[in-house]
């Protein structure tokens, strides 16, 4: 694999959509985001000879992609930038025919809106499945802060969802998070 | 990693939306990927471009040498070695009587070397002439009474007046005909008395005829000669004529006087032209590129050969409408030698580089397999991605590039259909074997669906055919060309596995130069 171009094309192929998307969620912008990618996947390609079967693969691949992308964000110092809450009030949905993919896309994007240390955090939290002792350690901070970043970020994002009409308040409709979200 | 059987509903719903998201990365990310771990491995095409012209032009230019040009000058002697010459090696005395003849050469090697390698037959009587007086006859003199001659007026009942260059004559008598008014109009006359065609003077030579019985004399003194006083109150029944001017800046001239000269000139001096055989041409041409697709007879094979496939594998669809296609910008460079078969046709041979590429409207969406034929088809042998890029329908618009670099060898026939001075113009057809690499284009998938990395399936080797029209316009050795051109690949790009057959076609301006030695 580390020396052939043709399954090394295949494995990207396969699996560059999903971790682009992966990089995107932690990135200030897209070029970014494929700067994040076109780091994790040189690793992968290097380091792919530490792959030891256990475990599935693309796990593997997922964790080196986090990485890669907490190591940009450290690297180009972005945990400094922060974002007003009513921007998300601004952002432009596109009318799609797969609601599936616009949800998708949508919760995506309102994660995105978060400031930088808190979407990091639950990115990390939330989506990729690291413990608060895992994320401190990754991201030098202390475990009670990235418990506190969580709750902030999951508040925010909340708010955000419910503002774009994504999730409806469980308050007012009497619905509950498990019912909000069905389809 | 947390325990996940502490998520609350939120988490599972966020994991769950958004790894249902996905996003295509640009073709740059990947070349960066290989770069960065490979190496640059694209063809230096640029390069080997430049590498290979500057090649072709020291090769066409170094080692292709100019024919020897034919050798018509005379002797550069000095005005001493000019008058020294003796009429030791005199040539026998011509047979007929020669009213006028064009002879330039003065010496006896000139008309000897001159003979020999222009192969012309031509007999002069000017050494036999000045033997037959046995004067020491000089027949060259020196440049300052060439001057003198050209000055002066030659007065005689039948004279002609000179002021240095060809002057006209009157010709009364009745061997007018032989009786010249100018050296361009002596030699006509010649060449037309003799059948000969129609020669111009050559240039730089001034001379005069004489009218027979005419005195010579120059200011009423004696021609200024050597040896002169002998010739002074003589007259002739024969052509004197005087011929000065410079060979190959050499001043000259040369008298002849004979009294029994009967030689005729068989047949003007001429020299024989250049033959100009062998040419260099250089080229370049940008093109758009476009493709055609059709269904080969494989197409045919899977509908009536597959059985207990699903149903989209056995069919055909109209290729135009589902395929979507943009013509792109292509270019071609090449150079050539050729040799000229006559004055109308030219063969040519040489190498050529081109890069062909064109644009395929497609879609992204998630990814899914592709719904290949499996098994004992034609197609199961084919090592594609099961994953593809991009499909036909989708939300996302994108582009796919499917460009080729080609490497080609014409061998091209030039046939020059029109000219006129300067200007020229022609047809050229040419057969281009064919070798493509750096090849890594998309292909549709047998369920018309999505589109799939079909560098495997690419010919290596492939035959072109070109058609070309030109305008050139000269300018000393250097033609300068301009005009269309087509060129159409004659076999698919595609080998014959996969159904669908894809051929190319350019369309072009050609423009470039050719160089003739």
């Amino acid at each position: 694999m580390q020396n052939d171009p043709v399954a090394q094309r295949e494995l990207y192929n396969r699996y560059s959509p999903k971790m682009l998307s992966v990089c995107y969620r932690f990135a200030q912008s897209r070029e970014d985001a494929e700067d994040m990618l076109q780091e994790g996947f040189i690793r992968i390609f290097t380091q792919i000879h530490t792959f030891q079967n256990k475990g599935a693969f693309e796990g593997w691949i997922r964790r080196i992609i986090v990485h890669t992308c907490i190591n940009f964000l450290k690297k180009y110092k972005k945990f400094n930038d922060s974002i007003d809450l009513g921007y998300a009030e601004y952002l432009q949905v596109k009318e799609e025919t797969v609601p599936s993919i616009m949800q998708a896309k949508q919760v995506v994007e309102c994660i995105r809106l978060l400031p930088v240390g808190y979407k990091t955090v639950l990115n990390l939290y939330a989506i990729e499945g690291y413990n608060h002792k895992e994320i401190a350690d990754m991201l030098d901070i202390e475990e009670s802060t990235s418990r506190s970043q969580y709750t902030r970020a999951k508040t925010m994002l909340e708010g955000i969802l419910i503002k774009k009409k994504i999730l409806e308040k469980p308050g007012e409709t009497e619905l509950t998070w498990a019912t909000a979200f069905k389809k | 990693m947390k325990n996940p059987l502490n998520r609350d509903d939120f988490e599972f719903y966020l994991e769950q939306e958004v790894n249902q998201h996905r996003m295509y990365p640009s073709d740059k990310i990947w070349r960066n990927i290989q770069q960065d771990i490979h190496g640059y491995k694209k063809w230096p095409a640029l390069t080997v471009i430049t590498l290979f012209v500057i090649s072709a032009l020291v090769v066409g230019t170094v080692l292709i040498k100019p024919q020897k040009q034919t050798i018509t000058a005379s002797a550069a002697k000095t005005a001493a070695e000019k008058a020294d010459d003796s009429a030791a090696k005199l040539l026998p005395p011509p047979e007929n009587a020669q009213e006028h003849f064009s002879a330039e050469h003065i010496t006896q090697q000139t008309i000897a070397r001159v003979k020999q390698e222009q192969d012309i037959d031509i007999t002069d009587n000017i050494g036999n002439a000045l033997s037959a007086y046995n004067n020491g006859f000089n027949t060259i003199m020196p440049a300052e009474n060439i001057a003198a001659i050209a000055d002066n007026t030659i007065t005689d009942n039948n004279t002609v007046s000179t002021a240095g260059n060809n002057v006209a004559s009157p010709a009364p008598q009745a061997q007018a005909a032989n009786v010249v008014a100018a050296g361009a109009t002596a030699q006509k006359a010649v060449a037309k008395k003799d059948g000969q065609p129609a020669k111009a003077a050559q240039p730089g030579f001034n001379w005069l005829t004489m009218m027979p019985n005419a005195d010579i004399s120059l200011n009423g003194q004696s021609v200024l000669l050597p040896n002169s006083s002998k010739l002074a109150g003589k007259k002739t029944n024969t052509f004197m004529f005087s011929l000065f001017g410079k060979r190959d800046n050499v001043p000259y001239a040369g008298l002849s006087l004979d009294n029994s000269f009967t030689q005729p000139i068989r047949r003007p001096f001429t020299l024989k032209p250049k033959s100009h055989r062998f040419d260099f041409s250089f080229y370049a041409a940008p093109s758009i590129s476009y493709r055609s697709l059709s269904y080969g007879k494989q197409a045919s094979a899977n509908r009536t050969y597959i059985s207990g496939l699903p149903y989209n594998a056995n069919y055909t669809v109209d290729l135009g409408r589902t395929i979507h296609n943009k013509p792109a910008a292509g270019y071609e460079v090449g150079a050539a030698l050729g040799y000229k078969l006559n004055d109308v046709l030219t063969i040519r041979g040489g190498f050529q580089f081109n890069m062909r590429d064109y644009d395929i409207e497609a879609y992204k969406r998630v990814n899914t397999y592709s719904n290949l034929v499996p098994g004992n088809t034609p197609l199961g042998g084919i090592d594609v991605s099961n994953q593809s890029s991009a499909s036909l329908n989708g939300n996302d618009k994108t582009t796919l590039q499917n460009r080729y670099y080609q490497l080609s060898a014409p061998i091209s026939l030039d046939a020059r259909v029109w000219h006129n001075g300067r200007f020229a113009a022609g047809v050229e057809g040419s057969v281009q074997p064919t070798y493509i690499f750096d090849k890594d284009p998309f292909i549709i998938t047998s369920d018309y669906k999505s589109y799939t990395d079909g560098s495997k399936l690419v010919r290596n080797w492939n035959l072109n055919t070109g058609f070309a029209t030109y305008l050139s316009y000269t300018t000393g050795q250097f033609k300068w060309r301009l005009g269309p051109q087509f060129r159409y690949q004659a076999l698919s790009t595609l080998s014959g596995d996969y159904p669908i057959k894809e051929h190319l076609f350019d369309y072009g301006v050609k423009i470039g130069f050719v160089k003739t030695f």
